[in-house]
């Protein structure tokens, strides 16, 4: 029976992990360290970073401009061997390890394919109290209160972390975001490294292949970045849309007059009896904007629209209008994308 | 499968329900010497055929005073039951329930029919029918709950599944509820408690008419949406005292009243989905399903709206009027054969506020299912060449009844798509979704083998060198050329013109509408979208004069007037003169006969009318072997006629 510590009494000890894989940190994993400087000070604890070291050293800009704007005092790099990126059950124990090696009592990483895997398995490895998904939390007297959303977001689950053994939390990627908080001071990272003193076991389960999400396939309602096409956009234009949709990595969305034409699947067509869509970013090409569509892209972060008619319902619904004729603007668009891209994506 | 929540099954009560899609309650004006007709057996029969889990009912009269509309079942004379067992026992065969709504309309008609005083909680007459009703004395009360449980043991007896109480948008039991109609001072009036005594008092009569093993739900107005009535955090309360005295296995919603009858049916220009929030709302509350009811008329939304736990079961009423197979399809995944319901409102609420048989735009069989109802097309017994001129409304219709039995059809179109004047008319302000009427058919002409020709202008010579067994015209119409004095002059155009972008208009505009429908003011508001200042003159008392029964009427004079839209009625014009910039319309005023002038306008718009384009008919006329003429071109009229014409000339053929 481990002898039972409250959350409060002594300030626990916060292992955030994200995943430096090719030298970088994506969106969730700068969301994650900035939620860290949060709990922490939530908890009144210290936080210090965890990842897998890869076959590369980390690059300088990475350790400086990246991890140490976020106010990440210390990383400890876990050496390996390389195919251990594909054994996740021996991540979990590795990281495990450094958790109990150091008095951890609560890991922190974001609800993304990686932590989604990895925080069952770090749960079970400490024999800790596991939380997933959460959305919110806050500190309840001597516990930690962790909320979360169920059953497609109708129901609330709310529980209670008194600290009596170590807590696995991963954070929904939803309320995440990279903001750098002025309570978040600027410091340069100490670099640790680590090695198992045992043995590396076998795992059960290998990652064989990782296929990267292909924009132009991905399920619209998932992606970041749309580029659709209203009737607006003649055959010629939706080519170019779509080599657009190419270029920039985006996925393409349609209109129901677009759909009608046969030019793209329904399960492209955006609006109230299509998809809805939450992308970063929404170009809305040719498309006037009727009651229906805007119905589906109301959630989009940034609306901007290019058609010719000023009158269009779609402008006061963007962030950013130009008023403009696809003809003209569209080739100019794919020239001047692919003088950035080099004509590949 | 694509709709996992929508065909997963629901209890209501007792009465397990195979899906999530109920054919809401709604007028018909079927029935006949007010009891159950053969008619309204084949109406809810097709769309029992059709896949709909649930059925219910049109409002059914529970007691004497109230006869708002000529024809409606008299439920509490015995004689329905029989009528009622032929319905229910032909809607079962398909697997689907049938419930019989109750209502009392109280002040809500008026006794023009019944001959009767209406009777409501207090002397307020209805905004609508105007006319004072007689404050209802308790023993009033007391009789209407026996008549309710005196009805609820005739739909019982009638086979039917479930009962359902009108508490909506019209109904006395809303009056009694709502502060705006209930100033009673007696134990009926003034508290929350107080108002819900009545209505509590039909639903027990009514659950001890029933007994405990029968379905009874209750269908409530979820806002009244008008200063000082109910809204939803009142409805809340209300719906979960309805509950909490557990009689009921069920929550239904309408919304609105008569003050704002253009949200109980909303047309074109209310978003789809309009009342998903009320019915969240109300369904926060309460444990027992609630449905929610308006402009659902896509499957794909009907999931988003059970799988977001909004409600639990998707009312549908003009989505299945209108495509009574929608659920098969749905359930089928053939999204692409599904006709959508574009809320014209047209055939619908458009004829049945006018005392006819209920129509649709789109579905010419409504109301005539045991002839025109699915599986009633024969093949032809002879196999003809059939030449169809003109892509409408008419046309594509014909073409595919026709091509559907079997015959060799082409159809031609001088245009470079399907659809004739239905492709300009929505391009009116907000009228854009009156084109999904060519978009639900145009598949189905090509499903129907027939050849279509476009961008082909035909003469006699080429229809008679395709030597074709039979000819149908559909040529459709044209604006009239000289309308009036002055109507080929500098700066005068046509509405069409206006819409199709054949001609720039002047800033400065007046509309001259002897129309009253959508072409006038949907084009009048396309105008003042753009920044120009729009006058209309109107023959009739006020502009848009044919608004009224489809309820757009209040909208869209809402519009124009915020657009800096101004009308001049009573006109008749007989008069454009003058250059652009000074362009002047002489008219005289129809009732008093004075002569008037308005004049410094950029252009003259004119929906003055249409004329057939029969040019072609008559050139063919005794130089084939058949020769038929559908829509516009034998009378300008609207699509439904068109659409109308169009279907039954193909199935007779």
């Amino acid at each position: 029976m481990p002898a039972r510590t409250a959350a409060t009494s002594t300030p626990p000890e916060i292992l955030v992990l994200v995943d430096l894989a090719g030298g970088e940190l994506d969106e969730a994993g700068k969301g994650i360290l900035s939620e860290a400087s949060r709990l922490a000070k939530t908890l009144g604890g210290t936080w210090s970073a965890l990842a897998l070291a890869g076959s590369e050293p980390l690059p300088d800009e990475l350790v400086s401009e990246v991890l140490g704007a976020y106010g990440t005092k210390a990383l400890t790099l876990v050496e390996a061997p390389a195919e251990v990126a594909d054994l996740l059950e021996i991540q979990a124990r590795l990281f495990a390890a450094v958790a109990a090696e150091r008095g951890a009592r609560l890991l922190l990483l974001p609800h993304n394919d990686l932590g989604a895997a990895l925080a069952p398995l770090l749960a079970a490895e400490l024999s800790g109290a596991l939380f997933t998904e959460a959305i919110g939390y806050q500190r309840e007297g001597e516990t930690l209160q962790l909320t979360r959303a169920l059953l497609g977001v109708q129901v609330a689950e709310t529980r209670l972390w008194d600290g009596s053994v170590p807590l696995v939390l991963s954070v929904s990627p939803r309320i995440l975001s990279a903001v750098v908080l002025p309570s978040m001071p600027r410091s340069t990272p100490q670099l640790h490294t680590w090695q198992s003193a045992q043995p590396l076991p076998v795992g059960a389960t290998r990652i064989l292949e990782r296929i990267p999400p292909d924009p132009q396939t991905v399920d619209v309602a998932e992606a970041e970045v749309i580029i659709s096409a209203g009737l607006g956009c003649n055959e010629a234009a939706f080519t170019q849309v779509e080599e657009l949709t190419r270029l920039l990595n985006a996925s393409l969305g349609v209109t129901r007059p677009v759909y009608d034409l046969g030019r793209a699947g329904f399960e492209r067509m955006v609006g109230q009896t299509g998809k809805t869509v939450a992308p970063r970013l929404y170009l809305a090409l040719g498309l006037s904007g009727s009651m229906h569509h805007l119905g589906g892209i109301k959630d989009s972060k940034l609306v901007v629209a290019i058609n010719s008619d000023p009158k269009a319902p779609i402008f006061p619904n963007a962030d950013e209008g130009f008023v403009a004729d696809l003809r003209e603007v569209l080739p100019l668009l794919v020239e001047r994308v692919k003088s950035v891209t080099g004509g590949a994506a | 499968m694509m709709f996992p929540n929508l065909f997963s099954p629901l209890k209501l009560g007792r009465t397990e329900v195979k899906n999530r899609i109920s054919f809401q309650p709604h007028l018909t004006n079927l029935a006949v010497g007010n009891l159950p007709s053969e008619r309204q057996m084949y109406y809810w029969g097709e769309r029992a055929k059709g896949g709909a889990g649930l059925i219910i009912t049109e409002e059914l009269t529970v007691h004497p005073t109230d006869m708002a509309y000529e024809k409606l079942i008299d439920v509490y004379h015995a004689e329905v039951v029989p009528g009622f067992k032929k319905i229910t026992d032909y809607v079962h065969q398909y697997d689907a329930k049938i419930f019989a709504q109750l209502n009392h309309n109280g002040q809500q008609g008026d006794g023009s029919l019944s001959r009767r005083p209406v009777w409501a909680p207090s002397p307020v007459p209805d905004v609508l029918f105007r006319e004072t009703p007689k404050a209802m004395e308790v023993e009033d009360i007391e009789e209407v709950a026996r008549y309710f449980a005196l009805s609820a043991e005739h739909v019982r007896q009638g086979g039917f599944d479930g009962v359902e109480l009108q508490f909506g948008h019209s109904s006395l039991a809303r009056q009694f509820l709502s502060p705006l109609t209930n100033y009673r001072q007696d134990e009926f009036g003034g508290s929350l408690e107080n108002r819900l005594r009545a209505p509590l008092m039909f639903i027990e009569a009514v659950r001890k008419a029933v007994g405990k093993d029968f379905t009874l739900g209750v269908r409530m107005c979820a806002d009244e949406m008008i200063p000082g009535g109910l809204d939803l955090a009142q409805v809340q309360e209300i719906c979960a005292a309805f509950e909490a005295s557990g009689l009921i296995d069920f929550m239904d919603l309408s919304i609105a009243t008569f003050y704002n009858l253009y949200l109980v049916e909303g047309s074109m220009h209310t978003p789809l989905g309009y009342t998903i929030p009320l019915a969240a709302g109300v369904r926060e509350k309460l444990k027992i399903p609630v449905f929610c009811t308006g402009r659902i008329n896509d499957p794909v939304m009907a999931e988003k709206v059970l799988a977001a736990g909004q409600a639990d079961m998707i009312g549908m009423c003009r989505a299945l009027i209108c495509d009574p197979y929608l659920p098969k399809k749905a359930k089928e995944g053939r999204l692409d054969d599904l006709r959508y319901c574009i809320a014209c409102n047209q055939g619908c609420i458009g004829r049945i506020g006018m005392n006819k048989s209920i129509g649709c735009v789109q579905n010419p069989a409504i109301g005539r299912e045991k002839t025109w109802g699915e599986g009633s097309l024969k093949p032809a017994p002879v196999k003809k060449k059939i030449t169809v001129v003109g892509g409408g409304p008419a046309g594509m219709w014909a073409a595919k009844m026709a091509g559907r039995r079997g015959h060799e059809v082409t159809l031609f179109d001088r245009g470079d798509a399907l659809g004739g004047q239905v492709r300009t008319a929505m391009k009116g302000a907000g009228r854009d979704e009156f084109g999904v009427i060519i978009r639900n058919e145009k598949e189905q002409v090509e499903k129907a083998g027939v050849k279509v020709v476009l961008e082909t202008e035909v003469s006699p010579e080429r229809v008679l060198e395709g030597n074709p067994d039979a000819v149908i015209v559909a040529t459709g119409s044209q604006p009239k050329p000289h309308p009036v004095g002055g109507a080929d002059g500098p700066g005068v155009c046509n509405v069409w013109q206006v819409l199709d972008g054949e001609v720039q208009v002047g800033q400065k505009v007046c509309l001259i509408d002897y129309d009253g429908h959508h072409r006038a003011t949907a084009t009048a508001e396309f105008l003042a979208d753009q920044g120009k200042s729009v006058h209309i003159i109107c023959s009739s008392l006020f502009i848009g004069a044919e608004l009224g029964p489809t309820q757009d009427l209040y909208l869209t004079r809402q519009r124009l007037l915020k657009k800096g839209v101004s009308f001049t009625p009573d006109i008749a014009v007989m008069e454009v003169s003058g250059e652009p910039g000074a362009k002047t319309i002489k008219g005289f005023n129809v009732y008093s006969n004075e002569w008037d002038e308005w004049s410094g306008y950029d252009s003259v718009v004119l929906a003055m009318g249409q004329a057939a384009d029969e040019d072609l008919y008559f050139a063919l006329k005794g130089k084939v072997k058949e020769l038929h003429r559908i829509g516009d071109c034998v009378a300008p009229r609207k699509v439904d006629m068109a659409i109308w014409e169009g279907h039954q000339l193909g199935r007779e053929i």
